[in-house]
């Protein structure tokens, strides 16, 4: 198994509806760190599991010059309820400069700034589509549809 | 009463090797500037910094064509497409002084029905 597809965490949806974290899209620090090919994300794991150094988050990290193991920070985020039916959580592009990164293949979303329930919360992960070894500066490119878009129907 | 001099943010010109586009940004902060280029399916492409200099584009292919999106209920991915619907995983510009590649990140779409 491998990397197969981008997804939100199922805990970290059901910790907010039950109180159980209180996770801030716009204050927290949110991060995203990037790894490599050899690792199986799943969407259901438990909380502990989701979180960025514990489950199949503890190996496969890649990082390089710019671009810290624990990852970059989002800027600019957004919480955008202007359209019917949907929320769009986006962010800033990050551009990481004069690194080399060895077969970058997914990134982790998490909470940084959260330790309830655990460090480091899981929010989503993705999948770029295959493995990658960019050298020079690489910008992270998020979707025109945000990081995560929530549409109610 | 001493006057503090307003600080503008420094202009910078950008240049695409591949179609000849160019542009301008007065950011502070380091930046990368995307434009969707012709010469690159359309897809967003980084601009080399300066007015002029040569370059070559390449975009990278998605691995596995898009096998799971819209296919799992309730939620799918994002991509992003050349103009011909392909979906594309990035974009490399090499130059002389290096490379800059953009990697297209996928939303997560969530939804209920």
């Amino acid at each position: 198994m491998a990397w197969s597809a981008s997804s939100a965490f199922r805990q970290i949806y059901s910790d907010m509806i039950g109180n159980v974290t209180a996770f801030d899209w716009d204050a927290d620090t949110i991060k995203m760190a990037a790894f490599d090919n050899t690792i199986t994300p799943d969407k259901n794991v438990s909380a502990a599991n989701s979180a960025y150094g514990a489950g199949v988050w503890a190996s496969g990290g890649v990082s390089g010059t710019n671009l810290p193991a624990a990852g970059v920070a989002l800027a600019s985020k957004t919480n955008d309820v202007s359209t019917n039916g949907q929320i769009t959580l986006d962010a800033a592009d990050n551009t990481i400069t004069g690194t080399a990164l060895t077969n970058i293949t997914g990134l982790l979303c998490y909470d940084d700034t959260l330790t309830t329930p655990v460090a480091d919360q899981g929010f989503g992960y993705h999948y770029l589509g295959g493995a990658s070894s960019p050298s020079g500066d690489v910008t992270f490119v998020y979707s025109a549809s945000g990081l995560q878009r929530i549409t109610i129907s | 009463m001493s006057t503090v001099p307003l600080l503008t943010p420094p202009v910078r010109h950008w240049h695409c090797p591949a179609c000849g586009r160019t542009s301008t940004t007065t950011e502070a902060e380091p930046h990368a500037q995307l434009h969707p280029c012709p010469r690159a399916r359309g897809l967003l492409t980084p601009y080399l910094p300066g007015e002029s200099g040569r370059g070559k584009v390449t975009v990278l292919e998605r691995q596995d064509y898009e096998q799971h999106s819209g296919l799992r209920p309730g939620v799918t991915e994002t991509l992003q497409y050349d103009h011909d619907g392909r979906p594309a995983m990035g974009v490399v510009v090499e130059h002389d002084g290096g490379a800059h590649t953009a990697l297209f990140v996928p939303g997560i779409n969530i939804k209920t029905r």
